[in-house]
C-alpha cells in the first residue's frame, strides 16, 4: 500500500514538476502570449527583462520590433518573400532622422532615436483598412488615394505648392503604370496619386519610383509626346533633346540634374515636387510655363543655365545673340500668340517651343520666316529681291552651316544666336567688328557672293562720323559715335522705297530709284539731298545738266534725267576719281580742276565757258599763309595747299548771295554769280582772300569806278560791270599771261609793266591826266657812276620788302630793272598807310600818288641824293625838264 | 488509529517518494538541463573562404560530390556554381527559368534541385544541363498555391520531398509529379507546422524541417510522420529565435542557423545540443543573417543573406 502510494505520489510529483519541462524540451507548444509578442518585441525576452543577455546574444535594451533587421527576419522568404519588393530595390528610407521637409504625425512613431523605422508606417497590430489587404495590411492608417503619403509629405501633394498635379485627371493612366507597380486611385482610376509613380517598396531609385526617372522613362510613360526616341537624330526630334551629354562649359557651381553620363533628362528642367520658383504670377502665360520647372522659364533663367552662350548680354563686337528681356508687344504667328514674359518681355519661349515642335525647326514655335516676320514685318520685303539669296546666291551657307533653304529668307544674313555683332550677322565676316558696312562689303567684296556689285575704290565714304542727319539713319560705330554706313542710304530689306512690296522674285538690275535705296536718288535726288542739301542750290543753274546738257550721259551711260540731279557729275560707287566723279573725263584726271575741264574744255559740253590760254593759275601750291583763307584748297598728300578751280568756284551754288536753286535757264554770269564762292563785284572779297593788299585799290585814283567810270577794258566792259579788279585784270581768258592784264597795252615803255601803265597813262586814255612824259629810268649809269645800279639797289630794302625790279616781261626779279612799279604800288594810294582810297579823284603828293613807302627818301636817294627831286621832275615832268637840266648844269639846287 | 496509520503511511510514502525523486532528479538533471539548452559548449571553426560580390540576398547553398558549391541567388533567379576555391564556374537558371527560388539541393547523382517558390514548383537540372525539368507542387486543399521553400530527394530518390511554407506542410511528390504524401497544417502540435522553411535529410532518410515561427526543428520519419523535435523557443544555447537553415552531415550532426541571433548551433540526431559554432579562439562566431547551409564532416557552408556572401568554415579539431 505504502509502496503503491509512494509510487502514486512520485508520479504526481513527477508530472507536476517535470512534465512541463519535458514537454518544453520536446518542442511541443501551447499558445503563449508573451512568446508571440517577443517574436518581434525582442526586448521582452525574459533574460532581457531580467537585465542580462545570454551566451548567444547580448542584452537588448531598446525596442527593435519595427527595425529593418527584425522585419527581414521574417520577410526573407521564411514567412513572406519580400526580398525583391523591399530589399532588392530602393525603398522608403529608414534608419534615418526625417528631414525638415516632412512632418511626421504622431500616429507614425519614430524609433527611440527619432529615426524612421519600418514600424513608423507599419504595425503588426494594425487592422486592414481597406478591402485590398495587399495595400493596407500592417499600415498604421488607411492610405486611401495615397493619403498616408501626404500626411508626412505635406508639400509634395498639396495643390498650393508647385508640384506635379495629383488627384486629377480625366484620361486613363497608361497600363504600364499599374504593370510596374503603380497603384490605382481608389476614387477615380484615371486620377494620379502619389503611388501612381512612387512605391514605398521596390522602387528603382532613391525616390522610390516605379520607373527610372534618371533616363526619363517614368515621364515618358504618361507624356510620350514630350519625349522623343533618343535614337533619332536631334533634327528629327520633336522635343528638347534628351540623352545628350550636358556641356562642360556650364558655369562653375551650377547644379544640373542629369541622367547617366551627365545627359539631359526631363529632371534636368523639371522638378516634380516643391519648386522654389514663385508659383504665383499675374501673368497666366507665366504661370503656365513655369509649372514644375526648376527655374522659371518665363524669364528664361531655366534656359540660360545650360544655354548661357545664347543669352543676350548687350551688343558688342564678336558673337552676339538676339535680344532678350526687352519689352515687346506680344505678336501672333497665325493663330498663335507668342509668349511674353513678365512685363511683356521677350524671352526664350517667345521663339522657342520646348516640346512638340516641328522636327528640325530648332524648336521654334513657327517657321523661321513667319517667326521673324512677327516682330520684323518690314524686313520681310526682302523676299524676292536681290537680297533674297534663294534667288541670287542659293548655294551659299551661313556660318552655322545652314543652306539658304534651311535658314530661310533671313537666315543667310542673320542668325539669332552667335551672330556677328549687333545685327547678328550670319556670314563669315572677315572684317568683323570694324563697322556695320563691313557686313555689306563682306558680300559685295571681291570674294563675296555679290562681287558683281562691288563699290569700287572711289566710292561714297562710309563708317565716318556724322552729326545731325534727320532723314536718314545713322549707326553706332565701334567708337560709339553716330556713323554713316551703307545702311544709311540703303535699306537692305527693301528693294524700292517707292514700292514697298516684295521683290520681283528674280535677279534684276537696279537703278537710282530702287537698288535698296532708302530714297530715290533719281529725278529729284532726294537721297543725296538728305545729307548734301547745300549742294542742291545747283538745281536750275548752269550746272544743272537738265538745263544746260540734258542729253549728256555719265559714266554709267545714264542721262541726268535717269541718274538724278547729282548723277550728271557724280556716281556714288565705282566713280572715276575724287569727288566721286561720274562724268566722262576724256583725259586722265590728275587734279580736281581736271574734272572741271572735263566739261569746260574743247568740244565738251561747257566748251563755251573755257578759261582760255591765260587764266588764273590753278593746280599750284600757294603760300601757307594763304591757307588761312576761307576758300577751299586742295590739300595734297605732301601737305601742299593747292589752288584749284573749286577754290574760287562752288560748282553747286550759282550766286553765293542767293540761297536756293537757279532760275532754270542758261544764263551769263558776273562776278557776283558764276558759281563764285564769294560775291566779288561790289567789293573784291573773293580776290581779297588771296590778294588783300591789292584790294586797297578800291576808292583810289586807280579805282576806275571813281576816276574813269566810262572807260572800258579790252573786253569792252565798263568798270561797273565787274569788280574793282576787272578793269585791269581778267581771271579767265586774259590777253596776257603777265598780270592777267585786261586793260589796253601800249608799245611805249621798255618793259611789260611800263607798257601796262602807259596803256592808261596816255592821252585819250583813262589816265590821260597823269601822263608820264619820260618814264623810263635809264638802264645805264649817268653822271660818272662807275657801276650798275642794280647791285646798289639790290642791297636796299624798303621795309618790309625789297625794292621790286622787273624783267622786260614784267616779272618781278632781283636781276630786273627799274620800272613803274619799282616806285609805285598801283594798288595802294599811300605807301604810308595800307587802306582803300577816299573814293574821290585826288591829286597826289610826294608821299602818296601810289608811291611805295620810302620810295622818295630811300630808294632814289640812294643814288641821287639831294638831286632826287630835281631828277624826278626832269624825267617825269616834261615842262620842267629843260629848266631842271639847266639848273643841273649850273650845279644849282632845283 | 486508522488515521494515524494512513498518515504514517502517507508520510512514509512521501519520504520514499522524495527520496526517489531526489535520487532521480540528481540523475536526470544534466539531461534535462541539456534538453533545455543551458549548455554553453562551442565547436570551433575557421573561416577559410568568403565568396561575395555577385549575389543579392542569397538564401541557400548545396555541395555536390565533387566539392562544388551551388549558391542560390534567388533574386536573380540564378544558381551560381563555384569550385571549392570559390572560383565561379557557371550559372543555372535565369529569368524565365526560375522565379525567386529559395532552397536548393544537389543529389548524389549531381542533379540540381531547386525549390522555385515564385513558380510554385520544383526545378530539377539534370547533371550538365542548363534546362531544368519541372515538377508542379499541388496546391493545398484550401486552394492556396504551394510555396516550396526547400527540398530534398526522398531516400529512394523516387520522390521529391518539399517544404510548402505558406501551407505549413511537408509534401512528397513523384519525380514525374503527383502527390505521394502530405503532412502538416498550421499548428503547434507534433506533425503541425508554422512556417516550415528549410529542410535536410540524414542518411537514414529522416527529414529535418526548420519551423520559423514555432522556432524548432521537427524531425520526420521518411514517410513524413512526426518523429521528434529539436530545440525550442528562446535565446539560450540550444534554443532558437529565428531558425532558418539546417544541414545534417554524414556524422549525423544537425546544424541549425538563427538569422536574427546570428549563430549556428549544432545538435545530435536525438536533439541534444552539442554546441554553437565559434571561431578558432572559441569565441562565439557571429554571422549576419545566416540562412541555408551545407555541411560535411569538416566543412560548413553558411549563406549570409544580408551581406550577400557565402562563408566556408573549416572545423578545428
Amino acid at each position: 500500500m505504502r509502496g503503491t502510494l509512494s509510487i502514486i505520489i512520485f508520479l504526481f510529483l513527477h508530472l507536476l514538476l517535470l512534465w512541463p519541462g519535458l514537454l518544453s524540451a520536446a518542442g511541443n507548444l501551447t499558445q503563449n502570449s508573451s512568446r508571440e509578442c517577443a517574436i518581434c518585441h525582442f526586448r521582452w525576452m525574459d533574460q532581457f527583462v531580467a537585465g542580462h543577455g545570454t551566451p548567444l546574444t547580448p542584452l537588448e535594451t531598446k525596442d527593435v520590433a519595427g527595425e529593418e533587421m527584425m522585419c527581414l527576419s521574417c520577410h526573407d522568404g521564411s514567412t513572406e518573400d519580400s526580398r525583391r519588393q523591399i530589399w532588392m530595390h530602393d525603398r522608403h528610407l529608414t534608419d534615418m532622422v526625417p528631414s525638415k521637409k516632412v512632418k511626421i504625425p504622431k500616429v507614425f512613431p519614430l524609433s527611440e532615436e527619432g529615426k524612421m523605422v519600418c514600424a513608423t508606417c507599419h504595425s503588426a497590430h494594425s487592422v486592414p483598412t481597406d478591402t485590398s489587404i495587399e495595400r493596407t495590411i500592417f499600415l498604421r492608417v488607411s492610405s486611401h488615394d495615397s493619403q498616408m503619403c501626404e500626411m508626412c509629405h505635406t508639400g509634395q501633394g498639396a495643390k498650393n505648392f508647385q508640384n506635379h498635379p495629383v488627384k486629377m485627371g480625366k484620361n486613363p493612366l497608361p497600363e504600364e503604370i499599374f504593370a510596374a507597380g503603380g497603384v490605382p486611385s481608389d476614387t477615380n482610376v484615371n486620377q494620379l496619386i502619389c503611388e501612381s509613380c512612387h512605391t514605398a517598396h521596390g522602387g528603382l531609385d532613391k525616390k522610390n519610383l516605379i520607373f527610372a526617372v534618371s533616363d526619363s522613362t517614368l515621364c515618358s510613360v504618361c507624356h510620350p509626346k514630350k519625349v522623343d526616341d533618343t535614337s533619332l537624330s536631334v533634327s528629327a526630334q520633336k522635343n528638347h533633346p534628351l540623352g545628350v551629354a550636358i556641356k562642360d562649359t556650364l558655369p562653375e557651381g551650377e547644379k544640373i540634374f542629369t541622367g547617366p553620363g551627365k545627359t539631359i533628362q526631363c529632371i534636368s528642367c523639371h522638378q516634380v515636387h516643391q519648386l522654389e520658383i514663385p508659383a504665383e504670377s499675374d501673368n497666366t502665360a507665366t504661370r503656365a510655363v513655369n509649372k514644375i520647372l526648376r527655374f522659371a522659364a518665363s524669364d528664361s533663367s531655366l534656359c540660360i543655365v545650360c544655354h548661357a552662350d545664347k543669352e543676350y548680354k548687350g551688343f558688342a563686337a564678336g558673337k552676339q545673340n538676339h535680344p532678350l528681356y526687352k519689352k515687346y508687344a506680344p505678336k501672333t504667328v497665325g493663330d498663335r500668340l507668342l509668349f511674353a514674359g513678365e512685363g511683356q518681355s521677350l524671352q526664350c519661349l517667345t521663339c522657342h517651343q520646348i516640346h512638340e515642335h516641328r522636327p528640325g525647326s530648332k524648336s521654334l514655335v513657327a517657321g523661321k520666316g513667319p517667326l521673324c516676320a512677327a516682330c520684323h514685318p518690314e524686313k520681310q520685303q526682302v523676299a524676292g529681291s536681290d537680297h533674297d539669296l534663294t534667288i541670287t546666291a542659293p548655294t551659299i551657307e551661313n556660318r552655322a552651316g545652314q543652306s539658304v533653304n534651311q535658314s530661310g529668307v533671313c537666315g543667310p544674313c542673320h542668325i539669332p544666336h552667335k551672330g556677328d555683332g549687333k545685327y547678328l550677322w550670319a556670314r563669315q565676316n572677315k572684317q568683323s567688328g570694324k563697322s556695320l558696312s563691313s557686313y555689306c562689303l563682306d558680300c559685295h567684296g571681291k570674294d563675296g557672293p555679290a562681287k558683281k556689285k562691288m563699290v569700287g575704290v572711289n566710292t561714297h565714304p562710309v563708317s565716318v562720323a556724322v552729326e545731325g542727319l534727320p532723314s536718314l539713319p545713322l549707326f553706332e560705330s565701334v567708337q560709339g559715335t553716330d556713323s554713316m554706313e551703307c545702311s544709311t542710304c540703303h535699306d537692305p530689306h527693301l528693294w524700292s522705297s517707292t514700292h514697298k512690296v516684295k521683290g520681283q522674285g528674280k535677279n534684276i538690275e537696279g537703278d537710282a530709284t530702287n537698288s535698296f535705296l532708302r530714297k530715290s536718288s533719281g529725278r529729284d535726288s532726294d537721297l543725296c539731298k538728305s545729307c548734301h542739301s547745300a549742294k542742291y542750290h545747283l538745281e536750275g543753274t548752269d550746272h544743272d545738266l537738265r538745263v544746260t546738257a540734258p542729253k549728256e550721259t555719265n559714266i554709267n551711260n545714264m542721262t541726268v534725267a535717269q541718274s538724278g540731279l547729282c548723277g550728271g557729275c557724280h556716281v556714288v560707287h565705282n566713280a572715276t576719281g575724287q569727288f566721286l566723279w561720274g562724268h566722262p573725263a576724256g583725259t586722265e584726271v590728275s587734279s580736281p580742276s581736271d574734272l572741271c575741264r572735263s566739261c569746260h574744255g574743247k568740244k565738251q559740253i561747257a566748251a563755251e565757258k573755257q578759261v582760255g590760254a591765260y587764266s588764273h593759275p590753278v593746280e599750284v601750291a600757294v603760300d601757307v599763309e594763304l591757307g588761312k583763307t576761307v576758300l577751299p584748297l586742295n590739300r595734297k598728300e605732301d601737305g601742299q595747299a593747292v589752288i584749284e578751280c573749286h577754290t574760287c568756284h562752288d560748282p553747286h551754288q550759282w550766286n553765293s548771295q542767293i540761297e536756293g536753286k537757279g532760275r532754270g535757264i542758261n544764263e551769263e554770269g558776273n562776278e557776283d554769280s558764276s558759281f563764285l564762292r564769294i560775291a566779288n563785284r561790289e567789293k573784291p572779297l573773293l580776290c581779297k582772300q588771296c590778294h588783300e593788299e591789292q584790294t586797297y585799290i578800291a576808292g583810289s585814283d586807280h579805282d576806275m569806278r571813281v576816276t574813269a567810270p566810262t572807260s572800258v577794258n579790252v573786253k569792252n566792259q565798263l568798270p561797273e560791270d565787274g569788280s574793282v579788279c576787272s578793269p585791269c585784270h581778267a581771271i579767265h581768258n586774259s590777253t596776257t599771261e603777265r598780270a592777267l592784264w585786261n586793260a589796253p597795252l601800249t608799245q611805249q615803255g621798255q618793259d611789260f609793266m611800263e607798257k601796262a601803265c602807259y596803256g592808261c597813262h596816255q592821252e585819250k586814255r583813262a589816265g590821260k591826266e597823269k601822263v608820264v612824259t619820260s618814264g623810263s629810268h635809264p638802264t645805264q649809269l649817268y653822271f660818272g657812276y662807275k657801276k650798275s645800279y642794280k647791285g646798289i639797289l639790290s642791297t636796299v630794302r624798303i621795309q618790309p620788302e625789297p625794292i621790286p625790279l622787273y624783267s622786260r616781261a614784267g616779272i618781278r626779279a632781283d636781276t630786273g630793272e627799274i620800272s613803274c612799279p619799282t616806285c609805285h604800288d598801283p594798288h595802294i594810294w599811300s605807301g604810308r598807310e595800307k587802306k582803300t582810297g577816299p573814293g574821290t579823284n585826288s591829286e597826289g603828293t610826294l608821299v602818296d600818288s601810289f608811291l611805295r613807302k620810302g620810295a622818295r627818301s630811300e630808294l632814289c636817294y640812294v643814288c641821287h641824293g639831294k638831286k632826287t627831286l630835281m631828277l624826278y621832275r626832269f624825267y617825269h615832268q616834261r615842262a620842267e625838264k629843260k629848266g631842271i637840266l639847266h639848273d643841273h648844269l649850273l650845279n644849282r639846287e632845283p | 488509529m486508522m488515521v494515524d496509520r494512513y498518515l504514517s503511511l502517507l508520510v512514509g510514502s512521501l519520504r520514499s517518494s522524495l527520496l526517489i525523486f531526489t535520487i532521480l532528479g540528481i540523475c536526470l538533471a544534466p539531461g534535462l538541463l541539456l534538453a533545455s539548452g543551458n549548455s554553453t559548449g562551442t565547436v570551433r571553426y575557421r573561416k577559410v573562404l568568403e565568396i561575395a560580390g555577385s549575389m543579392h540576398l542569397p538564401t541557400d547553398v548545396a555541395l555536390d560530390a565533387d566539392g562544388r558549391m551551388y549558391v542560390l541567388d534567388g533574386t536573380a533567379d540564378l544558381v551560381r556554381v563555384f569550385d571549392g576555391l570559390g572560383t565561379p564556374l557557371f550559372t543555372l537558371g535565369g529569368q524565365g527559368i526560375l522565379d525567386q527560388p529559395l532552397g536548393i539541393d544537389v543529389s548524389d547523382a549531381g542533379e540540381v534541385l531547386v525549390a522555385d517558390s515564385g513558380s510554385h514548383r520544383v526545378a530539377i537540372f539534370p547533371p550538365g544541363e542548363r534546362v531544368p525539368g519541372y515538377i508542379d507542387i499541388p496546391a493545398a486543399t484550401e486552394g492556396k498555391v504551394a510555396d516550396p521553400t526547400d527540398l530534398h530527394y526522398g531516400p529512394d530518390n523516387k520522390t521529391v520531398i518539399t517544404v510548402d511554407n505558406d501551407n505549413h506542410r511537408m509534401i512528397a511528390v513523384g519525380r514525374r509529379g503527383g502527390l505521394i504524401w502530405s503532412h502538416g497544417g498550421m499548428g503547434r502540435n507534433p506533425g503541425e507546422f508554422r512556417f516550415p522553411f528549410m529542410m535536410d535529410m540524414d542518411r537514414a532518410g529522416n527529414i529535418y524541417v526548420v519551423e520559423v515561427i514555432n522556432t524548432r526543428v521537427q524531425v520526420l520519419n521518411p514517410d513524413g510522420t512526426f518523429k521528434q523535435f529539436i530545440g525550442e523557443w528562446g535565446i539560450e544555447p540550444g534554443q532558437f529565435f529565428r531558425p532558418k537553415g539546417i544541414a545534417v552531415n554524414d556524422l549525423g550532426e544537425v546544424f541549425v542557423s538563427d538569422s536574427y541571433l546570428g549563430v549556428v548551433q549544432i545538435f545530435d540526431q536525438r536533439g541534444n545540443f552539442l554546441g554553437v559554432v565559434a571561431d578558432e579562439d572559441g569565441k562565439l562566431f557571429k554571422f549576419t543573417t545566416p540562412m541555408g547551409m551545407a555541411a560535411s564532416e569538416d566543412r560548413l557552408l553558411v549563406v549570409e543573406m544580408y551581406t550577400n556572401r557565402l562563408l566556408v568554415m573549416e572545423r578545428q579539431r
